[in-house]
């Protein structure tokens, strides 16, 4: 049997897939051990496990080099690729909003000239833009986007919250949520039509856990 | 002028195209042509610009198109999409007495889409169109003759996926705006359960329909899928469309190719124009289609008389790189002989038989060489990947 490849975003939303995948009684512990490795194969099942880093799963997925990928709503909001979005696996669930200084709250819905710090441009695009619809300029980041309205780098970010602690401490709060978010499975437009048996037996099964 | 180091590059999006490749795709255009002649589609040619409004103006048709502005000042669009050309071409030079109407055509396309970097921007199409044939067995002919031409061309692994444009149409009705129906069109391409979830919810105030579209993402298969959703009575307009869709897979099977195509009943195109089956066609090797068609009658409004339509896209780029990776050929040669010959006074004896070896349909190369070994004629036929050669001329001593 021809093995299903499935691609897994680094990180927490890895350790919550293996133990999804664990319960479906699937081999796969060995991806969380301290190991370089980067393929782990489950022979009874013919499944194979990628780890990517999250922001590669769809790309993995939407060429064929995996049949399916577990990875977070933002990334796919983000990246934009053609492929099959088939489940929400419901766990990672946080949301995507405009955060900064509470006294933004007030020239947030007022003001045209603002900036935008965010490692999701698109996202922070699409929001301020079009649905929004104002024009604001965005900056965007890679990481500790938390400083950039401390440093005057910007007024507000876009960015993931899950508890709202990171930005309490920094001063900072939730101004206006943009979307939920979660894990989603997602499915690879050929092998969804080519395995449909295989992928529909596995998403039948994964539905009945969550 | 001196050329600049920029100006030696090609512009993104456009490559060459190598001896090898060139050869395995030109081979795969003469397969795919074929396979449409031998159904009887003649071919023609359209111009490769046109005036933007040919096209459709959605953003995946004239939206994505390369344009440029002529000296009136009028915008012309580099073709994205034959589909449009073929109908203002029959639009122009055909009347209903040359229905039903077998075109055929092979060439590039060109999409301007910047979104995701490097992502092609010259595509390669062979297709063919059925003009005045409103029968489902026009749709039938239109699927087989494009399931013989992938077969031509190499292919035996793939699936068409067919789907119809009434459907989702029937089932949402005039209910939804045009955005809303913009928005759930997307949503379905992507079989996004849970954002059609969430769609239902805040736009869908009918649960019947709320519940038939949730599912719709998840209804692909065989025949039995659309004879099932049959007898849960979606309405009238749907069931007209089931019905089609049916009918134009039972044709199918009676020219013996259904293990070539697949029932997706959550199928949508980009193109906003069709009206009827619709189809796209899957390899496992590639992540994009490899062809597709439709449905799309009525779209020559736009250029005068409204006709019913029904046609195919093969892209023979996209066939040609699935060809390549299920076979891995090795290089063809590229000539049958070498016939060499040393000094002036064997030229004309070297050109008599190099034209000779070319009348026995033999593909052969004349030059002027000094052998001094066997090795070293036979380490240059293997160089330039020529099959064989011999010298013309007074045997000469080596």
């Amino acid at each position: 049997m021809k093995y299903l490849t499935i691609a897994l975003a680094k990180g927490r939303l890895a350790e919550l897939s293996v133990e999804l995948f664990t319960k479906l009684g699937c081999d796969c512990g060995e991806i969380l051990s301290k190991t370089r490795k980067l393929i782990f194969t489950d022979e009874k099942r013919a499944l194979r496990f990628l780890l990517v880093k999250a922001g590669d799963v769809p790309t993995y997925v939407e060429y064929g080099a995996a049949d399916i990928g577990v990875v977070g709503r933002d990334t796919l909001l983000e990246e934009g690729r053609n492929l099959y979005e088939m489940l929400d696996l419901g766990f990672g669930r946080c949301r995507m909003c405009v955060c900064g200084p509470a006294e933004m709250r007030e020239r947030l819905n007022s003001t045209s000239t603002m900036r935008v710090a965010s490692k999701y441009p698109h996202i922070a695009a699409e929001y301020f833009y079009g649905k929004k619809n104002m024009n604001i300029e965005i900056i965007k980041l890679s990481g500790s986007v938390e400083l950039a309205p401390l440093t005057g780098l910007s007024d507000v970010i876009v960015d993931i919250v899950e508890s709202g602690k990171t930005l309490a401490e920094n001063g900072l709060e939730v101004l206006e949520e943009v979307c939920p978010l979660s894990a989603r499975l997602i499915v690879n437009r050929v092998s969804a039509k080519t395995e449909r048996e295989r992928i529909s037996r596995l998403i039948g099964e994964i539905r009945s856990l969550i | 002028m001196a050329i600049t180091e920029t100006d030696r590059k090609l512009p993104y999006g456009v490559a060459d195209i190598t001896e090898g490749d060139c050869a395995l795709k030109s081979d795969i255009e003469a397969k795919v042509s074929a396979a449409f002649d031998s159904f009887g589609y003649n071919e023609i040619q359209t111009p490769t610009f046109e005036y933007l409004g040919v096209f459709d103006d959605d953003p995946s048709g004239g939206g994505d198109a390369i344009k440029f502005v002529d000296r009136s000042g009028r915008i012309i669009a580099l073709r994205p999409d034959y589909t449009p050309a073929i109908s203002r071409f029959t639009a122009s030079h055909k009347s209903e007495a040359d229905f039903p109407l077998r075109l055929r055509y092979s060439g590039s396309i060109f999409r301007g889409g910047e979104s995701f970097g490097a992502r092609q921007k010259e595509f390669t199409q062979a297709g063919a169109e059925l003009l005045g044939d409103p029968s489902p067995e026009a749709d039938a002919e239109i699927i087989c003759a494009t399931i013989e031409a992938l077969r031509g061309a190499g292919l035996e692994d793939f699936q068409l996926e067919l789907g119809h444009a009434g459907l989702l149409k029937g089932l949402v009705g005039g209910r939804l705006g045009e955005e809303a129906f913009r928005e759930l069109t997307e949503l379905l391409d992507k079989k996004s359960v849970p954002e059609i979830d969430e769609f239902c919810r805040r736009a869908v105030a009918d649960d019947e329909t709320a519940a038939l579209l949730r599912e719709l993402p998840l209804l692909y298969g065989g025949t039995e899928i659309a004879e099932k959703m049959l007898t849960r009575r979606p309405g009238a307009e749907s069931e007209a469309a089931l019905e089609n869709l049916l009918e134009v897979c039972y044709a199918v099977k009676d020219y013996g190719l259904e293990r070539f195509i697949g029932v997706d009943l959550g199928l949508v195109r980009s193109f906003g124009y069709y009206t009827g089956v619709m189809f796209k066609g899957l390899t496992h090797s590639m992540a994009f289609p490899i062809c597709g068609g439709g449905r799309y009658d009525n779209f020559s409004r736009r250029f005068g008389p409204a006709f019913p339509a029904t046609g195919t896209a093969v892209w023979t780029d996209r066939v040609m790189a699935a060809v390549a990776r299920s076979k891995k050929t090795l290089s063809a040669p590229a000539a049958d002989v070498l016939v060499w010959y040393e000094s002036d006074a064997d030229r004309p004896a070297a050109y008599a038989a190099a034209r000779a070896e070319r009348e026995k349909g033999r593909r052969a190369i004349c030059e002027r060489h000094g052998f001094a070994s066997d090795e070293e004629e036979s380490g240059y036929l293997s160089k330039r990947r020529i099959l064989s050669a011999f010298k013309a001329g007074k045997e000469g001593p080596r």
